[in-house]
């Protein structure tokens, strides 16, 4: 028996979120029009912001889809770059970590970015290459970038600094 | 009689150039000056905070164009975004957003070698912060290309994090 409920108004911020989030399921299909959900067991907040980072990439990668798209000769989101960005992701909710928010860069990569202030900021760059492109800036004494390679696993220096942000 | 007309020659010089923005900009640039960095679509968060893609220099380059706003008000820094900038600007969406600024000297913290030089074309205020990482359009290598681009993007959060003033025209 399926238990149709009406979804509570309430934001990620609120204070019963996740306690209710934890008990309800968003159906595959749902496009966040209908407010009935089912009742199926426990369900991690992690699901709902892996749907939602998905949701923002297929967006960046419709959006940044063609050449020139800045005007001054930027090259479109690589096919590769999305779905190498969506591994990433998965990854990283499998792991319990935090989302980023994504930026277009003009090679056509995609950037990955954790950010607490001006100060505090942490980016990962991804074209589709199997080589990720990282840098960390943790005020003046803490300053880092690099590369590396990517396959099924996060590289620990990545893992280690996107912890930071938690 | 003559005194007075000189003066009355030096007052209107003086309050000339500056209503166009363009004094004082003769000579090198003063490490206590004030540079600004004009901010387009995308280049700022919600909460007012810069990108650091903002401070990214175009490919092949490592010059970032910035503007020397010492002794200018508010209104003059906005007039030469507004005015100047958004007409030579060959971006999609070339509107002017806002600015950032940042002080010289503060640039010696994050290199020793990065400097703002006056490049008074196309603006006499313009200038360049010079000596950037520059990422090469064509890179055969990709490891060091990727590695230029994060030394290149690192250097531009390490400026976001010196900006000491940001304004959003409404």
């Amino acid at each position: 028996m399926t238990v149709a409920i009406e979804f509570p108004q309430l934001s990620p911020i609120s204070p019963g979120f996740g306690k209710l989030a934890g008990i309800l399921e968003r159906p595959e299909h749902d496009t966040g029009q209908s407010k009935a959900y089912s009742l199926i067991g426990p369900i991690p907040l992690s699901n709902y912001k892996l749907a939602d980072a998905r949701q923002s990439l297929r967006s960046l990668s419709i959006e940044y889809s063609v050449d020139n798209w800045d005007g001054e000769g930027a090259i479109a989101i690589s096919s590769e770059a999305y779905m190498q960005a969506i591994n990433f992701i998965e990854i990283l909710s499998d792991q319990k970590l935090p989302m980023p928010q994504f930026e277009p860069e003009v090679d056509g990569a995609i950037e990955l970015e954790w950010y607490k202030n001006p100060s505090f900021i942490f980016t990962v760059s991804i074209s589709g290459n199997q080589i990720l492109g990282y840098s960390g800036y943790f005020g003046k004494s803490r300053r880092m970038y690099g590369t590396e390679p990517f396959d099924a696993n996060l590289p620990d220096i990545i893992k280690k600094n996107i912890l930071l942000f938690i | 009689m003559l005194i007075c007309l000189t003066l009355l020659r030096k007052t209107f010089f003086y309050l000339f150039k500056r209503s166009m923005g363009v004094w004082p900009v003769i000579g090198k640039i003063h490490t206590r000056e004030t540079v600004c960095r004009f901010l387009f679509e995308g280049d700022f968060r919600n909460d007012q905070s810069v990108k650091p893609k903002a401070f990214l220099p175009p490919p092949d380059s490592g010059e970032l164009s910035v503007y020397r706003i010492s002794n200018l008000s508010s209104f003059e820094v906005m007039s030469i975004g507004k005015y100047f900038v958004e007409t030579v600007s060959r971006r999609r969406k070339p509107e002017v957003l806002g600015e950032a600024t940042m002080k010289v000297s503060s640039l010696k913290s994050i290199r020793r070698n990065l400097v703002v030089k006056a490049w008074r074309c196309p603006h006499p205020r313009h200038a360049n912060i010079i000596n950037l990482p520059v990422v090469p359009k064509n890179q055969t290598v990709v490891a060091d290309y990727k590695e230029i681009k994060q030394e290149q993007k690192n250097v531009a959060q390490a400026m976001v994090s010196l900006v000491s003033g940001v304004t959003i025209y409404s």
